[in-house]
C-alpha cells in the first residue's frame, strides 16, 4: 500500500491534471499540509513512484520563469489512480466512527 | 550574502544528475526561495541520492577495500620508498667526501642503487594508478566521498605515524588522480591495456622482489610480500573486468 507522503504526491498530481510538476506539485503539498515540503523527498518519492509504475515523469521544454530550465513533468498512471483510491478507501474505513470524524 | 547562497546552491546542484539539477533549480527559481533555503534543499537531496548509491556494495568495496586497505598499504609501501631514497640521496650529495671503493665492497653503487629505487618508484606508480582507476570505477556517483576519505586516511596517517611531514602522501596523489580521471573518460581499459599493466605489474613486483632480496625472507620479506599481494587486487579486479566487459565499439 502508499505510504502518506505517495498519496499526497499522487493526489496532488492528479488534480493538477496537465500542469503537474515539481513546483507545483510541491506548492498543492505545502497548502494541504501547511507545512514544507523539501525537494530531495519530492523528487526521491517521484522516483520511487515511477519505479513501480504509479507514476510516468520526462523533461519538459524551459521555461523562462524558471530561469530557462527544464520542468519535471508527472502524470499519474492508471495504476496510481488504483494505488491512490485504495488508501484513500483504506482511511475512510479505518477512520470511520472515530472522535475527529464525528467532529465530536 | 544572498548572492553567496545563491551561487553555494549552483554548485551543490552539480553533484545531481543534468537533468534534476534542472528540474531542481528551476523549481527553486519558480518558488523564489533564498539562497540559504535553496541550499538547504539543494543538499538534502544530494543526501538523499547519494545515501541510495550507498545500497549497491560496489562503493562499499571501494571503501574498505581501496580506500582502507590499499591506502594504508600504499601510504606504507611510499614511506619504504622514501627510505630507500635516503641513502642514494645521501651518496650524491657527499659523493665528494666519500671513499668509494667503500661503497664498492658493500654494495652501495648509485648504479646498483638507482635502478632498485626506479622499480621500487615505477611499481609504486603503477599500483597508486590501478588503485585511483578502480577506485572510481567502483564508487561511480560517490567518487568525491571515497576520493576525500582516501585523502583523509592520508592526512591522518601521516599525522599518527610521525613522519615529520603531513605531506608525506603527496607522491601518491598524481598517479591516483591520473588513474580516477582515466576511469572517469572511460568506461572499460582496453583488454590489452589492461593485460600491459598487470605485466608490468608482475614484472615489477619480480624484479624489486629480487633486488629488494625480499625472497630470502624473515618477518621483514614476508611483511612485504603480504603488502604486494595486498596492493595487487586492485590489478586483478581490473583486469577480470576487462575481459568480462570489452569497451563498446563506437560507429
Amino acid at each position: 500500500m502508499l505510504g502518506e507522503f505517495e498519496y499526497l504526491l499522487i493526489t496532488s498530481a492528479a488534480r493538477l491534471g496537465d500542469d503537474a510538476y515539481g513546483a507545483s506539485i510541491r506548492q498543492e503539498i505545502e497548502a494541504a499540509t501547511e507545512r514544507t515540503c523539501s525537494i530531495g523527498a519530492l523528487y526521491t518519492t517521484l522516483d520511487r513512484l515511477e519505479s513501480k509504475g504509479l507514476v510516468k515523469t520526462w523533461m519538459s521544454d524551459a521555461t523562462p520563469q524558471r530561469g530557462g530550465r527544464a520542468k519535471r513533468m508527472v502524470r499519474v498512471t492508471a495504476k496510481g489512480i488504483a494505488a491512490a483510491s485504495e488508501f484513500y478507501e483504506s482511511v475512510m474505513r479505518v477512520s470511520r466512527g472515530v472522535s475527529w470524524e464525528t467532529g465530536r | 550574502m544572498n548572492r553567496m547562497f545563491a551561487w553555494a546552491a549552483e554548485q551543490i546542484a552539480r553533484l545531481l544528475e543534468p537533468a534534476e539539477r534542472e528540474a531542481a533549480l528551476g523549481d527553486l527559481a519558480e518558488s523564489h526561495e533564498s539562497g540559504v533555503r535553496a541550499s538547504c534543499h539543494l543538499l538534502g537531496l544530494v543526501a538523499r541520492r547519494q545515501a541510495e548509491l550507498w545500497k549497491d556494495w560496489h562503493p562499499w568495496l571501494a571503501l574498505i577495500g581501496i580506500v582502507a586497505i590499499v591506502g594504508l598499504m600504499l601510504f606504507k609501501y611510499a614511506r619504504f620508498v622514501s627510505t630507500a631514497a635516503e641513502l642514494p640521496a645521501w651518496i650524491i650529495s657527499n659523493y665528494r667526501d666519500i671513499d668509494p671503493s667503500i661503497l664498492e665492497q658493500n654494495g652501495m653503487t648509485l648504479t646498483l642503487l638507482i635502478p632498485k629505487l626506479l622499480c621500487f618508484t615505477l611499481l609504486l606508480g603503477c599500483w597508486s594508478w590501478t588503485a585511483g582507476f578502480v577506485l572510481a570505477k567502483l564508487s561511480g556517483g560517490t567518487i568525491w566521498l571515497n576520493g576525500s576519505l582516501l585523502l583523509l586516511n592520508w592526512v591522518f596517517l601521516s599525522a599518527w605515524t610521525q613522519t615529520g611531514s603531513l605531506t608525506a602522501f603527496l607522491p601518491l596523489l598524481p598517479p591516483v588522480c591520473w588513474g580516477i580521471r582515466h576511469a572517469t573518460r572511460h568506461e572499460v581499459l582496453q583488454l590489452s591495456r589492461a593485460i600491459l599493466l598487470a605485466g608490468t605489474i608482475v614484472s615489477l613486483t619480480v624484479v624489486t622482489i629480487w633486488l629488494g632480496g625480499i625472497w630470502r625472507g624473515g618477518p621483514w620479506g614476508m611483511w612485504l610480500i603480504q603488502l604486494y599481494v595486498l596492493l595487487s587486487w586492485p590489478a586483478v579486479y581490473l583486469l577480470g573486468v576487462s575481459i568480462r566487459r570489452p569497451p563498446t565499439v563506437r560507429r
